[in-house]
């Protein structure tokens, strides 16, 4: 069975809440920014303020369900890993 | 998490140049917010503070998610509160509060990481410093200062200010992690305020959020001024007032922390804080 990995396929919902990134610490026992499997850049453009989700491999380890559902606005989504050697 | 009851303070002075935090066991009846700035103020009055504070459930609980600003014009005082990501970022610099003393003689930018301050003249490229993902960017625009771009003061008298003090900008950045002792009890709770959606006064949106406060509100980038004392001190949004006035809930959220306060701590600081106030002529 392929395994799902958690995308940002709707980066655009974001609204900065940061709700992921504090849940995917917590998973990691820890209330913090730093090291985060996931984070959340801020872009500016004209007056509008903008998300960008970046989401490090390590966060493979994780219950990624949790991060799914407890994202506010559907940002996330679970897909199914593709298999680098048949694309290769 | 075990917290000491110790108050890590920040304090930069402009005239000089220089900082230093301070570790105040002394600061320990003075839960966190407002409560945190009127005592500091009135040790620093002379020196024309803009203090920063954040109280001991921001970064660690939802719906926590203001910053408190507090700083005197002639013989008024003001307490206001922003939203955005200011919160968190003071949490995990390790910081309570962060008092700026003086007035710079030219314009400058203060770029803090943790308990570092780096002056920055004017002119250099401020928007690239600070750490990706972990930074706030407070900046002057035009007539206003503005939160990552976006948040903003709740009254004109803050942005005269800073712009008073020749503070054109500040980066925090906070890399600090505090570890999860008693996970569960901790995870439990988080995940019951969360679903708290009820006991908010506000609708969810779909704007830019405070970090740690999924509603999205169209109400997130005003800020507030004055209010209450409790809810003031934690520092969590006004929204949040009927939550976070609760104290059965404020107990277990402060003890799940590692502090030891109890329901007559918690009485007694607001005496103390009713008659600190008393000092003030508050706007």
């Amino acid at each position: 069975m392929a395994k799902k990995i958690l995308k940002a396929t709707f980066e655009n919902r974001c609204n900065g809440c940061e709700m992921c990134v504090l849940e995917a610490q917590r998973q990691l026992k820890k209330v913090g920014l730093s090291n985060s499997p996931i984070r959340i850049l801020r872009d500016v453009a004209g007056s509008n303020l903008y998300f960008h989700v970046e989401i490090e491999d390590h966060i493979k380890s994780l219950n990624l369900e949790e991060i799914l559902k407890i994202c506010p606005t559907g940002v996330f989504e679970l897909v199914e890993e593709q298999d680098e050697s048949l694309i290769n | 998490m075990s917290h000491s009851l110790t108050k890590n303070i920040l304090e930069i002075d402009l005239d000089r140049k220089t900082s230093v935090v301070k570790n105040r066991t002394d600061l320990s009846d003075f839960i966190g917010g407002v409560g945190l700035s009127m005592k500091l103020y009135q040790e620093f009055r002379a020196q024309k503070p803009l203090i920063l504070s954040i109280g001991p459930l921001n970064g660690f609980f939802p719906f926590a998610s203001k910053t408190s600003v507090f700083f005197g014009v002639k013989n008024k005082v003001y307490d206001y509160y922003i939203g955005g990501s200011l919160s968190t970022r003071i949490r995990f610099a390790n910081l309570d509060a962060i008092v700026i003393l003086g007035r710079s003689k030219g314009d400058i930018f203060l770029d803090i990481q943790n308990s570092e301050v780096t002056f920055l003249d004017f002119g250099i490229e401020f928007q690239s410093q600070g750490l990706p993902g972990r930074r706030s960017l407070i900046e002057f625009k035009t007539n206003k200062y503005l939160l990552d771009n976006y948040f903003r003061f709740s009254g004109s008298e803050a942005d005269s200010f800073l712009n008073y003090k020749k503070i054109m900008g500040i980066v925090i950045s906070g890399t600090h992690n505090f570890d999860v002792i008693d996970s569960k009890e901790y995870n439990d709770l988080y995940k019951e305020i969360l679903t708290r959606y009820e006991f908010l006064t506000v609708k969810k949106d779909e704007f830019p959020s405070c970090s740690g406060c999924p509603v999205g509100c169209s109400k997130s980038n005003i800020g507030e001024n004055s209010g209450n004392f409790l809810v003031h001190s934690l520092v969590g949004c006004q929204f949040a007032k009927r939550l976070y006035s609760n104290k059965d809930l404020l107990i277990s959220c402060l003890n799940v922390l590692g502090y030891s306060y109890t329901h007559e701590d918690i009485e007694k600081y607001l005496d103390t804080l009713y008659n600190l106030k008393n000092e003030y002529i508050f706007q």
